[in-house]
């Protein structure tokens, strides 16, 4: 269980209300967004996570913040349930649990590409292909920028990851220096 | 005392009150000269009848006092004997206790002594035993010390090397970021893709 119990337990229940409104999909895009936000947004972060910020407080910020972003129904009461709980901290966590048991539930592979420079859309569309021609599953792409990377690509599929990155072969050449 | 007898002594008691009032009664009719026997007068006392008062007083001493008297004598007479036999018996142990005080005197001399030369036997087998633990520390102590300093030599050299691998590496990334062109980023991305994809590729089955 990558994510934790509690981030589990609140995804599968959203999970399962999301498939009775025929949902899953926008809940699941709603989540990363939002997910996306306190990623990015350290002021966010910080006020949530803030105990002298109040319930109410929390609430109303995030109700903009939904509103801004379109959110289904469902995400918002989702979002005021974690507020009550005091389970905000864990909404990074669920969206990602969210999105597996998701793609599980659909039938769907989650291929996450990062790479030091944009990749084209064909090799995208190549790599893509190739997933699904092998595994005979639907494969969705996850792709995105990391500079820090230095050049090449890091693929991740659920717990296998291929990586290609010349950072990584930095690295590895640096341990392998201090062991020998 | 029986009441006969107590009967018998107020009854002498009496008489040796009311005799001499007879003596004084019958002065009046006495007046010869020399010794006055038995006539009352005031000038001159009646010799006869106070040797009877002093017989019938000695004969009550000896009737009534006698036995007590005796009895106290007796019993007196035995408890001086007891009392030297106690005495006896005190002197005895005393002497005998005096006589343990001397022998232990002497024994605590020997016990002394001996005690003594145990402390100093110990004493000395001590000073030997710290001696050589003491020497036994400082050798272990020497030898930590060297081991001490091998590992902390081989510590440094590791951090140094280590070191110098992490900025190794930190340079290689600035000359990698200063010298990838966007055709090389093209080239990397290229490869992985042919080996994402190729016949012998990494693909998960």
């Amino acid at each position: 269980m990558k994510h934790g119990v509690v981030a589990h337990r609140y995804a599968r229940a959203l999970l399962a209300c999301a498939e009775e409104q025929a949902a899953l999909k926008p809940v699941g895009e709603d989540l990363r967004q939002l997910a996306a936000w306190f990623a990015q947004v350290a002021d966010l972060r910080r006020a949530v996570e803030n105990p002298r910020v109040t319930s109410a407080e929390k609430r109303v910020v995030l109700a903009r913040l939904a509103e801004r972003m379109s959110c289904q129904p469902l995400t918002r009461t989702f979002v005021d349930l974690l507020v009550d709980k005091g389970r905000l901290g864990y909404l990074p966590a669920i969206a990602a649990t969210y999105r597996d048991l998701a793609d599980q539930r659909l039938g769907q592979l989650r291929l996450e590409l990062r790479s030091s420079s944009a990749l084209e859309p064909t090799a995208i569309e190549q790599i893509r292909a190739a997933l699904a021609r092998r595994t005979g599953k639907f494969v969705v792409i996850d792709s995105g920028i990391e500079p820090e990377l230095l050049g090449g690509v890091v693929a991740r599929v659920g717990d296998t990851v291929y990586d290609s990155s010349l950072r990584s072969h930095l690295r590895r050449l640096g341990r392998s220096a201090l062991t020998h | 005392m029986s009441r006969r007898r107590l009967a018998l002594m107020w009854s002498a008691a009496l008489g040796l009150l009311l005799l001499p009032a007879l003596a004084l009664a019958s002065e009046a009719g006495v007046h010869a000269t020399g010794i006055n026997w038995w006539a009352t007068d005031p000038h001159q006392p009646a010799l006869g009848w106070l040797l009877v008062d002093f017989a019938i007083f000695v004969a009550l001493l000896v009737a009534f006092a006698r036995r007590p008297l005796r009895e106290f004598v007796r019993t007196r007479a035995l408890g001086i004997r007891r009392a030297i036999e106690e005495a006896a018996a005190q002197r005895a142990a005393a002497e005998r206790t005096a006589a343990e005080l001397a022998q232990r005197l002497t024994d605590l001399d020997r016990e002394l002594k001996a005690l003594r030369e145990d402390i100093v036997r110990s004493g000395e087998r001590e000073r030997a035993q710290l001696q050589a633990d003491a020497e036994r520390t400082a050798e272990r102590m020497q030898r930590e010390v060297g081991q001490q300093t091998e590992s902390e030599l081989a510590r440094v050299k590791d951090e140094l090397h280590a070191e110098s691998m992490r900025r190794a590496i930190e340079v290689a990334e600035q000359t990698l970021r200063a010298r990838l062109t966007a055709a090389d980023h093209q080239r990397l991305n290229r490869q992985f893709v042919d080996a994402f994809t190729g016949s012998q590729g990494v693909l998960p089955s």
